[in-house]
């Protein structure tokens, strides 16, 4: 340390020296003593042997508290320092069972990302092309007169960052009230493919088991996915049970070499979009070769292939046709589309013909931005059935998220332009009444017509209402299309100069949505506000407020409230329940209401918890029930379905469908599909069969370009490039380069390159033999840099089922920038 | 001032994770070693700043006998710490 400045120091500063000293010796002592995932010892924290409530840290002025990680899906637990107002520290929380204590770089550096020196502080509305500062009373008003003008125009976009209560606020806003169903979120293009390939297998959505497989697998398939870099503590978790000794052999399949494959035994190399054939291959050696499993299939399977015309249900097949379908994807055809030796396919397929091993599969982005997302992820999930791999703690096809609360929010609170809460539909009458009794509405204020997807809803408000646009006026909250969306000259740039569009964004810092916004409203984030998220896991966490928003930002769930209620002084009758009351009307114990819409007053009571009570109804709906509000403010999370032993315990599930894990599976079934699509208790396999992708290199555009994400940042780095020690760490993007096809292009590392799509162009620094490494005749950048947006090359062209766009695929071309 | 709590993994191969305890064990104006839970050892990193304590978490990681180095702790309060983006952000 440094001497002369510890000379130096006074005694406050020297105690409180100490006290950091001590307590990040406790906070590591604590996960070196109990790190053993797979195991259920479990560390006390730093601060104290339970701290289920805010600890107090001894004499220290620090107080701790718990809180989800504001970043990724995989939902690890933070122990979070306040000092005088600040956030001070972070430290891994040992009884979280996601993470052990452990963090990513992301992770110990979160508190950070509140206090970059640009917070939005004040609302401000755009003025002759500037933004200028208005109050809180007027923005309200003029959000609110925008929609109340044409209410059918409007839009709400959100994301997989919401949190519950955020999300069913606005979901309830949308379809409880203004009975709209144009509201989707940012999920819609990174795990809506995930979404419906499990409806079309389960007929429900989300995973059977949990990341406990991960410390059960004997062999872990990375599908298209690099958790080394986008799940580390995740991937920590598997590869760390190799330092103690455990034998656990990681395949690695993906369109370049990436961290992941650093500890994989083998890596498969596929030509883009042929994932679709290596799938069909695996399952037609099971069956050709007698070893998938016959009694698992004969007692909990069904086969379906697509209809024509395309639907998501499609139709049903028996075991022998899609035998024969399956039949075409031979070894040596396999290779032939995907690249892929017929050794591997043979190897992979000998492997899910061994009912001694347990085989986990993980996936994310890779397979669901893909124009087959859908189908590829029910071929996944039809390996796993075919074979049996099903079932069993290890046996497990798993998807993870990347957004906090993707599964949480958008997935479970429903909010996507088809969806209502709990796994309801606005297509089903049934549920539409279900939703408006717990809404306590009028009958018929749930529109029966699925709203405006993501690339429609911006593709309508980019375009001008004389052109045919449906929409004028879009709030976005908690995420920056500005930067995240595709092919963004036409999805979202038109927008610029239109003068009647109105874009609403609420935001904690500038970013490329709030450069064309009209009027922006300063958020609250993370531990600013109570929150609860929903992880890859399905568990759902819960923190509390721990420090003071700066300046004039305030909670997305306020901001939601307060424009609903102006609509209510406005005389919009979907803001009125059936009894003539406030949509969202809260009481206090006495049952006076309580004025929520005037900040003032928004925490005079637990706006979070009421909400979450409400929503919680939906739950039980489709055996997703949630516990109360106050179980999860004891525990780092549970898994649904959680329910009530008769001793009164809350109870969770780690795997579902399985007899004496999941309670709606009764005794003597073993496994049993109850949400079945067939309505017999049995898993769909499907076969789809390989089609070419929309866009393929050609001899103008050579390359494949394929985009993600990078360790170091989150997402569009609005919050990780704030944090010094990230931003340093990762500073820029670039384009990684096969070295052959450097050469080639006369391109060395750090020289700049052009990248050029049929839809836009950019300038990136080369990087060659670098941290991932593409085979030839393919780019990778990553998508977190605002001042470089890859997304203008991207492509908008989607999955028929999920409209999830593919970023993993277009074409483009790569050339040395020559300097006039 | 930067203080961070790290978790030192050492790799399987004992005479190389003593070697490495040896050399951490000379570093202890910047060092603090806690006791050894198997093949862990917690610790406390100091440095004058926070690239300081990057660094000397990246010396860590390259002693012969050491597999993984994992920070649990980071505090942050010191003013020299002190956020700010480097981000161009005109909102307008």
């Amino acid at each position: 340390m440094n001497q002369q400045r510890a000379q130096q120091a006074s005694p406050f500063e020297s105690d409180r020296r100490n006290f950091l000293k001590l307590t990040a010796m406790a906070a590591a002592t604590s996960v070196a003593s109990s790190t053993a995932f797979g195991s259920s010892a479990f560390g006390e924290t730093a601060f104290g042997a339970d701290s289920t409530d805010a600890t107090e840290a001894g004499a220290s002025d620090v107080r701790w508290d718990k809180a989800p990680c504001r970043f990724c899906g995989t939902g690890c637990h933070v122990q979070v320092g306040v000092r005088e107002g600040k956030v001070v520290a972070i430290a891994g929380d040992p009884l979280a069972e996601v993470n052990k204590g452990l963090l990513c770089m992301k992770g110990y550096h979160v508190g950070l990302a509140l206090y970059g020196k640009d917070r939005l502080t004040q609302p401000l509305l755009r003025v002759d092309g500037e933004l200028q500062p208005i109050s809180w009373e007027r923005a309200i008003q003029i959000a609110a007169e925008k929609i109340h003008a044409a209410p059918e125009r409007f839009a709400f976009y959100g994301s997989g960052q919401w949190t519950i209560p955020e999300g069913y606020a606005a979901q309830k806003f949308m379809k409880g009230g203004l009975g709209n169903n144009h509201i989707d979120p940012n999920a819609r293009l990174c795990m809506a493919s995930a979404v419906t390939g499990f409806i079309a297998t389960y007929g429900v959505d989300e995973p059977a088991g949990c990341y406990d497989d991960l410390d059960q697998c004997d062999v872990l398939i990375t599908w298209g996915n690099n958790p080394a870099e986008m799940h580390p503590v995740l991937y920590s978790r598997v590869v760390d049970r190799r330092s103690r000794g455990e034998t656990v052999e990681i395949i690695d399949i993906s369109t370049r070499r990436t961290r992941t494959t650093e500890h994989a035994q083998r890596h498969l190399v596929f030509r883009p979009h042929s994932d679709l054939a290596i799938a069909n291959g695996i399952a037609h050696l099971l069956i050709a070769n007698g070893n998938y499993d016959e009694e698992f299939v004969n007692k909990h399977c069904a086969f379906r292939a697509p209809s024509d015309p395309p639907t998501l249900p499609g139709r049903p097949i028996s075991f022998d046709e899609y035998k024969g379908f399956v039949a075409e994807y031979t070894p040596e055809h396999v290779e032939k589309i995907s690249g892929v030796p017929a050794d591997e396919i043979r190897y992979l397929a000998a492997l899910f013909g061994r009912r001694d091993v347990k085989i986990t599969s993980l996936w994310c982005m890779g397979m669901n931005q893909h124009t087959q997302g859908t189908a590829i992820n029910c071929l996944v999930h039809g390996i796993h059935l075919l074979s049996g791999h099903f079932g069993r703690a290890g046996d497990a096809p798993t998807s993870l998220t990347g957004q906090p609360s993707a599964c949480g929010t958008v997935r479970e609170v429903g909010t996507l332009a088809h969806a209502l809460p709990g796994g309801r539909v606005v297509m089903n009458s049934e549920h539409r009444a279900q939703s408006e009794q717990i809404w306590n509405v009028p009958a018929g204020r749930i529109s029966p017509m699925p709203g405006f997807h993501t690339v429609a809803m911006w593709d309508s408000f980019c375009t001008p209402l004389a052109d045919g646009g449906k929409l004028d006026t879009l709030w976005v909250q908690v995420t920056n299309p500005g930067q995240t969306l595709p092919n963004l000259h036409k999805l979202f740039n038109r927008k610029e100069g239109l003068e009647d569009k109105f874009l609403i964004v609420s935001e904690v810092y500038p970013t490329a949505t709030t450069a064309l916004a009209d009027l922006v409203f300063p958020s609250a984030m993370w531990v600013e506000k109570n929150g609860m998220f929903g992880n890859s896991e399905r568990r759902t966490q819960q923190w509390f407020k721990q420090v003071e928003p700066p300046g004039d930002a305030r909670d997305d769930v306020w901001q939601t409230i307060a424009v609903a209620h102006r609509l209510h002084e406005l005389g919009v009758p979907g803001m009125k329940d059936k009894d003539g009351r406030f949509l969202f009307r809260e009481e206090d114990s006495g049952g006076k209401e309580v004025p929520i819409w005037e900040w003032e007053h928004y925490y005079d009571l637990n706006v979070d918890e009421r909400l979450f009570e409400e929503y919680r109804k939906f739950t039980r709906l489709k055996h997703k029930d949630l516990a109360p509000y106050s179980e999860y403010v004891k525990t780092r999370g549970l898994r649904w379905p959680v329910v009530q032993s008769d001793a009164g315990e809350w109870r969770e599930t780690r795997f579902r469908f399985v007899e004496e894990q999941d309670p709606y599976v009764a005794k003597g079934k073993g496994i049993d599909f109850y949400h079945s699509p067939t309505h017999d208790g049995r898993a769909q396999v499907w076969f789809s069969p390989y089609v070419d992708p929309p866009e393929s290199p050609d001899e103008a555009y050579p390359f494949w370009l394929c985009t993600g994400r990078v360790i170091e940042h989150w997402h569009t780095g609005t919050m990780t490039r704030r944090i010094p020690q990230l931003d340093r760490a990762m500073p820029r993007a670039y384009v990684e380069l096969h070295r052959a096809d450097a050469e080639a292009l006369g391109v060395t590392s750090g020289d700049v390159v052009v990248i050029e799509s049929r839809r836009g162009r950019i300038e990136l620094p080369a990087w060659i033999d670098g941290r991932g490494q593409p085979p030839r005749g393919s780019v990778f950048v990553p998508f977190f840099d605002e001042s470089k947006l890859i997304n203008e090359v991207t492509l908008d062209a989607y999955d028929p089922f999920s409209k999830q766009p593919d970023y993993k695929k277009c074409a483009v071309s790569v050339r040395k920038l020559v300097k006039p | 001032m930067s203080v961070s709590g790290i978790v030192i993994t050492l790799g399987a191969d004992e005479q190389h994770a003593e070697s490495a305890l040896k050399a951490m064990q000379k570093e202890q104006e910047w060092l603090e070693l806690g006791e050894r839970s198997g093949l862990r050892v917690p610790a406390v990193v100091e440095a004058p700043n926070d690239p300081a304590a990057e660094e000397r978490v990246r010396m860590l990681l390259q002693l012969p006998g050491v597999a993984l180095v994992d920070v649990v702790f980071v505090g942050f309060e010191d003013p020299t710490l002190a956020p700010a983006s480097e981000v161009s952000s005109d909102p307008s």
